[in-house]
């Protein structure tokens, strides 16, 4: 019963593990699957992510772009599952995944990201 | 000790009782914060520089909550049992003297302690039993047969203790360790009493009471928010007690060099309560009939091995 | 006199969704009554919809305490559908990360399973940070921390990065003294002893015919790892032993899992220092699925839980119909019979040592 003990005193000696956050905040690799940015210049709009995603998170909507009107992915967040399926494909790398993962929004309707928001 | 006027005793009600709510609050906190720290995370630290107000917090937003009594509930035992709990509690406390000028000591104190004490179980069970729930009653019933194995080797340990001393009185027991603490006298009766202690305050491994990852919270399942806090109280008034009663009859209580005895006293309660919070850290919970053997078949015989040895070693 | 008590959906030690009517003699448990499903999403159904590689997302879902483990099994076993065998230096990086999956589950579990014999979370809390260290190291790989999605056909989606092998040795060494305390510190704890030991026993030829696999049945004696039985990748040219206790209560089922860690540890080293140069990346995700070859296939695989097979009937694009043979759910049917006879407090040894994860019971 007396080594149970010992390890337990010589734990309260050890650092603290948590982060507080948000005043502290964690690093994340560089291919870390986070919110999705647009690139519209570059986009082709051939729905190749619409298509690819499992599920159904993605819609070709209309939208105004430099080159005239089209259509561009607009995203529901409440849907995605971040598996980056849609990144792969892009034929332009147009679509990526970003290190940004803070999206609370106080308004449900809000999670529906239009391609103009996605940035 | 005795009380010769009686703004003295108005004074030492009051201070007492300042003594009781400090006491429960420090530890509170730093029990929360040890615990965390020794599990590499923080505990609270929003709430008040370091956590402090965090306590408080947690009483305030629980008194302010609605009281709610099932409906099968028997509403007069359910409604009163915890406040008579927690009156139990301090009233005990007031039996201990807490220095040779703070605090009474009467000629049977130590008796009358363990005989009050040993109220609580039945106190308990009524609260768990007058909730109408299958899980309180189960956890009530598990308070009542626990205290069957811990009350005896408990006062039989005391019993030792009183035995050298010559007398119940408290004041008495800590004087006659002038020379040296009962904890050397007596180790064995020591760790007896402070694993008996263990089960009397039902802090793990003994803690069946509050199974919470069987019986969720035992007792206080259906219990609304305000005798939630109520019953936060009772358990660190308990603890305050039991860290107090161990200090008192084996540490030498309020006696050392150069502070005043009533800083010593509380300086070896906070080392007890800190020793109980480690191994809280530690420690599995027990099966109730495992616990019921190791009080009888072990700490049964130990006490009165103890009590063999004092008498034969100490007593002319 | 009979009481029935109903250990809820909702309860702090049935790891997930589970309902349990527990019929009890005072204090002694006559039967016990698995309620589960609340926490069945269709699984199989959704693959049905979806091209081959568009289903992975979900399998990994099947189990959140080891995705990789599912998401490997899935995608085995549209790798023998489609005649994709993947590439050699492949073979090295999918165990190795698998291996790593599996400490981190049987961290998990080692924690929550002290929580449920009353540990009050010190054992949690110290094997939740070793687990987010191998975590963090998963996270350097593959950019996500659970849910990788990082199984291609023929490979995985990203290579090791470059100082991998430095950082796994490093974590490795770091698992291996933690390893230790943890065995002293819970074998050393009379109490802990008194709690597992006796507790729950499964004999050998019940754990046969029940059903079980893994680690429970493991610990009832019987020397059957799918690692080296059916082997896969490169575990013949490892050198695995499988570790078995014979005494099968809560106690052997927990030290086969302390010595399972221990031998992941072993198999990783080993694996870095044999892992040939070369490349490792499979096929990106295409539109169009290739080819499929064969109509049905069955692969099976040693999951953190147990034996884990999928028997697939495949169309062109999209499988006709999965069927997933969840290991937990097994182990769970076998719970009535191991907890007949037992106290009310063993309930939770008995659970927690059979290491459910209730989104791979219900799928």
């Amino acid at each position: 019963m007396l080594r149970p003990i010992i390890k337990t005193i010589k734990a309260l000696g050890e650092n603290r593990f948590t982060t507080t956050f948000p005043e502290e905040k964690e690093r994340q690799p560089d291919n870390y699957r986070g919110l999705h940015r647009l690139d519209i210049e570059t986009c082709i709009s051939c729905g190749a992510c619409e298509r690819i995603c499992p599920n159904k998170t993605i819609t070709m909507v209309d939208a105004n772009t430099s080159k005239g009107r089209r259509k561009l992915p607009q995203i529901d967040l409440e849907r995605c599952l971040f598996c980056g399926l849609c990144e792969e494909v892009c034929p332009t790398h147009a679509l990526t995944l970003t290190k940004n993962y803070e999206y609370t929004e106080f308004d449900r309707r809000r999670f529906t990201r239009r391609p103009e928001e996605l940035r | 000790m005795l009380i010769d006027s009686f703004g003295r005793l108005v004074v030492e009600v009051i201070v007492i009782f300042i003594l009781i709510v400090f006491f429960d609050y420090i530890f509170g906190w730093l029990e929360r914060k040890s615990i965390a720290k020794a599990q590499f995370r923080h505990g609270p630290t929003y709430v008040g520089k370091f956590g402090i107000l965090q306590n408080l917090a947690d009483i305030v937003k629980l008194l302010a909550k609605e009281n709610i009594i099932p409906k099968n509930a028997d509403k007069l035992v359910f409604s009163t049992a915890p406040l008579l709990l927690l009156a139990l509690f301090i009233f005990l406390i007031y039996l201990l003297p807490f220095s040779n000028s703070l605090g009474i000591a009467i000629s049977v104190g130590l008796l009358a302690i363990f005989v009050l004490l040993s109220f609580a179980p039945l106190l308990i069970f009524l609260t768990g039993a007058a909730s109408g729930n299958k899980f309180s009653l189960i956890s009530a019933q598990r308070s009542v047969i626990m205290s069957l194995a811990y009350e005896v080797p408990l006062i039989l340990s005391v019993a030792a203790v009183a035995l050298y001393a010559g007398s119940f009185n408290i004041a008495n027991i800590v004087n006659s360790q002038a020379k040296i603490p009962f904890i050397a006298l007596m180790p064995i009766g020591f760790i007896v009493f402070f694993i008996a202690m263990l089960a009397e305050l039902e802090r793990p491994p003994f803690d069946l009471r509050e199974a919470d990852s069987e019986l969720i919270a035992g007792w206080l399942v259906d219990v609304g928010a305000p005798y939630y806090a109520v019953a936060l109280f009772v358990d660190y008034t308990r603890m305050f007690l039991g860290s107090l009663l161990i200090s008192l009859l084996f540490l030498g209580g309020w006696l050392g060099p150069y502070l005043p005895s009533l800083i010593w006293l509380l300086i070896k309660a906070f080392v007890v309560a800190v020793v109980v919070v480690i191994i809280r850290a530690t420690t599995v919970r027990m099966r109730l009939d495992r616990l019921m053997r190791f009080g009888w078949f072990w700490l049964l015989p130990l006490a009165v091995l103890n009590i063999i040895l004092t008498f034969m070693l100490f007593v002319k | 006199m009979l009481t029935r008590i109903n250990v809820g959906p909702i309860h702090p030690s049935t790891h997930g969704v589970l309902r349990l009517v527990v019929t009890l003699d005072g204090d002694t448990i006559v039967d016990v009554e698995p309620h589960v499903g609340f926490l069945h999403r269709g699984v199989e159904k959704l693959a049905e919809n979806r091209m081959y590689m568009q289903s992975e997302s979900y399998m990994e879902k099947i189990d959140y305490a080891a995705p990789m483990a599912y998401s490997d099994l899935y995608v085995a076993a549209v790798e023998e559908a489609m005649g994709i065998h993947p590439k050699e230096r492949a073979k090295y990086v999918r165990l190795i990360l698998l291996e790593f999956q599996r400490i981190a589950s049987h961290l998990l579990w080692l924690g929550t399973f002290c929580n449920d014999l009353g540990q009050m979370f010190t054992m949690f809390m110290w094997t939740m940070k070793d687990r987010d260290l191998v975590l963090n190291l998963l996270q350097d790989v593959t950019g996500s921390r659970m849910f990788y999605v990082n199984m291609r056909l023929g490979g995985v989606s990203i290579d090791l990065p470059p100082n991998f092998e430095e950082h796994a040795n490093k974590l490795l060494d770091y698992l291996e003294k933690r390893f230790k305390d943890y065995e002293a510190f819970l074998e050393k704890n009379p109490v802990f002893i008194e709690r597992t030991k006796g507790v729950g026993v499964l004999k050998r030829e019940d754990a046969i015919a029940l059903g079980v696999t893994g680690p429970v049945l493991r610990a009832s004696g019987v020397n059957f790892d799918v690692r080296r039985d059916y082997a896969y990748y490169a575990y013949e040219k490892l050198h695995f032993i499988p570790q078995v206790q014979t005494r099968g209560d809560s106690f052997a089922r927990y030290k086969v899992r302390m010595q399972e860690m221990k031998e992941s540890i072993k198999l990783i080293r080993d694996a870095l220092k044999l892992m040939p140069e070369g490349d490792a990346l499979g096929m990106p995700i295409k539109l169009i699925s290739p080819p499929v070859k064969e109509s049905e296939v069955i692969v099976r695989r040693e999951l953190p839980r147990g034996e884990g097979m999928i028997f697939m009937v495949t169309d062109k694009q999209r499988p006709y119909r999965l069927a997933i043979r969840a290991p937990a759910f097994i182990n769970l049917s076998a719970l009535r019979y191991i907890a007949k006879g037992a106290r009310y407090a063993d309930l939770f040894s008995i659970l927690g040592s059979l290491d459910l994860v209730m989104a791979d019971v219900d799928r």
